[in-house]
């Protein structure tokens, strides 16, 4: 009697998980359909389209493509070499420098003021997020106006900030990291607030002031999202656009790699369009693609090889 | 948050107060640009903002003005309305083939760009929220081997980065026929491969597995515990996703030139008309007019729910 119970529980346990497993398996058809597609296929298609050449159709519509080998990796080289463009590299590596070294600090400080609660901390942190609310075609574009016309009115000169050579690319610096650093701000407070209290208090009674308290007790505990950062920021070197698009849309007088990957994309096709604003064609999406490709094979090793040696050399938080 | 809130506000040191001057000179500094554009964005250009580029505005400059219809305080907002008015085309090949030569053309105005910000912002957050809620629901709650599988996938997937994939993408949504189309751009969001699948997995498996079974024996079925039980369960964290990923969408005009070209959201639309419009381009007050017309209804957007959006969306769900 008890095994005939028994095998009718299993049987009804089993119609349980049979069913768990048929609804489970039709809700996930169409993400993983999903997934397969705009993941899986693009970036096969990405790595494909590097090594073709495409080409207009010899006879009506579409394209005649051909495989290209290195063709287009050489050619992006080729590009690099001509004229100023190298310098594209050396300034997303600046702006990224510079926004770790200068934006960081400021981050962490301002992070620490609103952790301990100080005068007026709550107001602070709701105006800190607001240019993570406001489109960067708000702030650029106000920012723009205001260095231009509000700039010459001030002062009497006759060309705006980002008008002038010498002034441009510091100025482009300076508004990116005040918009940019204030992001991470409550993502630190929010670890900080997570620290022991009584590793503080004991701290405090031992006469440690609020200087040293930050340096010995807040910065290594909260090192290992500083180390998160630090090491996704990598991954933002390439596509920081340093607002340039917004300001200049397609011919800004200093390029980043994050900027001219996304305005030739843009303005390119498969066969590379020409851009009569600069009087130069635009590379074609095989040759945007290789430059892609080639920016993942220095970023993804670097950024692990960052993250191991950080964990593994970085002050230990016990 | 109890624990925080009793917590004494820190005592002032020489330190604090450097921090405090520091901050409160940046958090002015924010606020001047914002200041200055509505400012600027209620004066007459000719009869005041030439000879007064950094006052208040002076709203008597506007009886002065002659022209009919401009002669109120806030024409300027009117003029840019009037002028959202231009043409947009694409022509490229569509078809598996790429050989379908098609052409997109658009008359855009400030309604149809309003229209085409609902259906790209409002649509993609609730998919974007939505998908990694219920493949996170699934991975949590049904330990099958492929939900292990799907978990490590979408961490891989975040930390490894394709540069340069934007062409690939665009190729094949033309190939699709999707290319310039709304529904390709929603079929693009309706991904679990972002970072919020890992906030609702956390949060799912931290759910006792007694409220969804007890619904269960009641004699539920298995879409409707997820459909009454764990979304209801999960809707403040849902909420505060869509709201987050509906001002990115809203202030994003990037994205939209990509792949939705002759069908431009706002941030869009007031982008072009700030570099392409001869009427915009030649007065600045009506450039930051336009940009006043973009920032005022996210600002409204900040100030109701700003406990909200600066929640802390941690991996075990919104903290309140």
């Amino acid at each position: 009697m008890e095994r005939v119970s028994n095998s009718i529980a299993e049987k009804k346990k089993l119609t349980r998980e049979k069913k768990r497993l048929i609804f489970f398996s039709v809700m996930l058809i169409f993400p993983i359909a999903q997934f397969l597609v705009f993941y899986v296929y693009v970036n096969f298609n990405t790595i494909l389209l590097a090594f073709q050449e495409y080409s207009n159709a010899s006879g009506g519509y579409g394209y005649d493509v051909k495989f290209a080998g290195f063709d287009n990796f050489v050619s992006v080289i080729k590009m690099l070499g001509t004229g100023d463009n190298i310098s594209m590299i050396w300034n997303s590596l600046i702006v990224y420098l510079v926004s770790m070294l200068v934006g960081t600090t400021l981050a962490l400080f301002f992070s620490y003021y609103i952790y301990k609660k100080y005068l007026l901390a709550g107001l602070f942190q709701v105006f800190l997020f607001l240019p993570q609310v406001l489109s960067s075609v708000v702030l650029s574009l106000l920012f723009k106006y205001m260095v231009t016309d509000g700039y010459m009115a001030l002062t009497g000169a006759t060309r705006g900030l980002l008008d002038a050579t010498e002034t441009q690319f510091g100025t482009l610096l300076f508004f990116h990291i005040w918009v940019s650093f204030g992001a991470n701000i409550l993502i630190y407070s929010g670890a900080m607030s997570g620290i022991n209290e009584s590793i503080v208090e004991s701290a405090q009674l031992e006469g440690v002031n609020t200087l040293q308290e930050f340096w010995y007790i807040t910065l290594p505990m909260i090192f290992p999202t500083f180390i998160t950062f630090l090491v996704t920021g990598i991954a933002g070197i390439f596509t920081a656009q340093l607002n340039l698009y917004t300001i200049y849309e397609n011919n800004a007088p200093i390029e980043t790699v994050g900027y001219f990957l996304y305005f030739q994309s843009v303005h390119s096709g498969l066969v590379p369009q020409f851009n009569t604003a600069m009087n130069e064609a635009y590379l074609s999406y095989s040759e945007i693609t290789a430059f892609g490709l080639m920016i993942t094979l220095v970023v993804v090793p670097t950024t692990m090889l960052v993250r191991k040696l950080l964990t593994k050399y970085g002050p230990n938080p016990n | 948050m109890k624990r925080t809130d009793k917590k004494k506000r820190g005592k002032m040191s020489v330190f604090s107060i450097i921090l405090l001057v520091i901050l409160a000179v940046y958090v002015i500094s924010l606020t001047i640009p914002l200041i200055w554009g509505l400012s600027t964005s209620l004066k007459n250009y000719y009869l005041d903002f030439r000879k007064n580029v950094l006052g208040f505005p002076d709203f008597s400059a506007w009886d002065k003005c002659t022209i009919k219809g401009e002669d109120v305080w806030y024409a300027n907002y009117l003029t840019v309305i009037k002028n959202f008015d231009f043409k947009l085309r694409s022509v490229f090949y569509a078809g598996i083939n790429s050989d379908e030569l098609v052409t997109h053309e658009s008359t855009v105005t400030i309604g149809t760009a309003i229209l085409n910000t609902l259906l790209y912002a409002g649509i993609m957050s609730v998919l974007n929220a939505l998908v990694p809620c219920v493949v996170g629901y699934l991975c949590a709650k049904y330990r099958f081997k492929i939900s292990g599988v799907l978990y490590t996938v979408v961490v891989f997937a975040m930390a490894m980065p394709i540069y340069g994939s934007t062409p690939a993408i665009i190729t094949l949504l033309r190939q699709l026929g999707l290319y310039d189309e709304f529904m390709g751009q929603w079929l693009m969001s309706a991904t679990f491969a972002n970072m919020y699948f890992l906030v609702f997995y956390a949060f799912f498996e931290g759910l006792s597995d007694s409220y969804l079974e007890a619904a269960e024996i009641d004699g539920a079925s298995q879409f409707r515990v997820l459909t009454t039980i764990a979304i209801p369960l999960a809707k403040n964290t849902i909420f505060t996703v869509i709201l987050i990923v509906f001002v990115a969408l809203w202030n994003d005009y990037n994205a939209p030139i990509l792949y939705l070209p002759t069908k431009p959201t706002l941030a869009y639309g007031i982008f072009w008309l700030q570099q392409r419009s001869p009427k915009i381009k030649s007065q600045v007050t009506l450039q930051v007019a336009s940009l006043m017309i973009l920032a005022i209804p996210i600002l409204i957007v900040f100030i109701i729910f700003k406990d909200k959006l600066m929640g802390n969306l941690s991996l075990g769900g919104v903290k309140e």
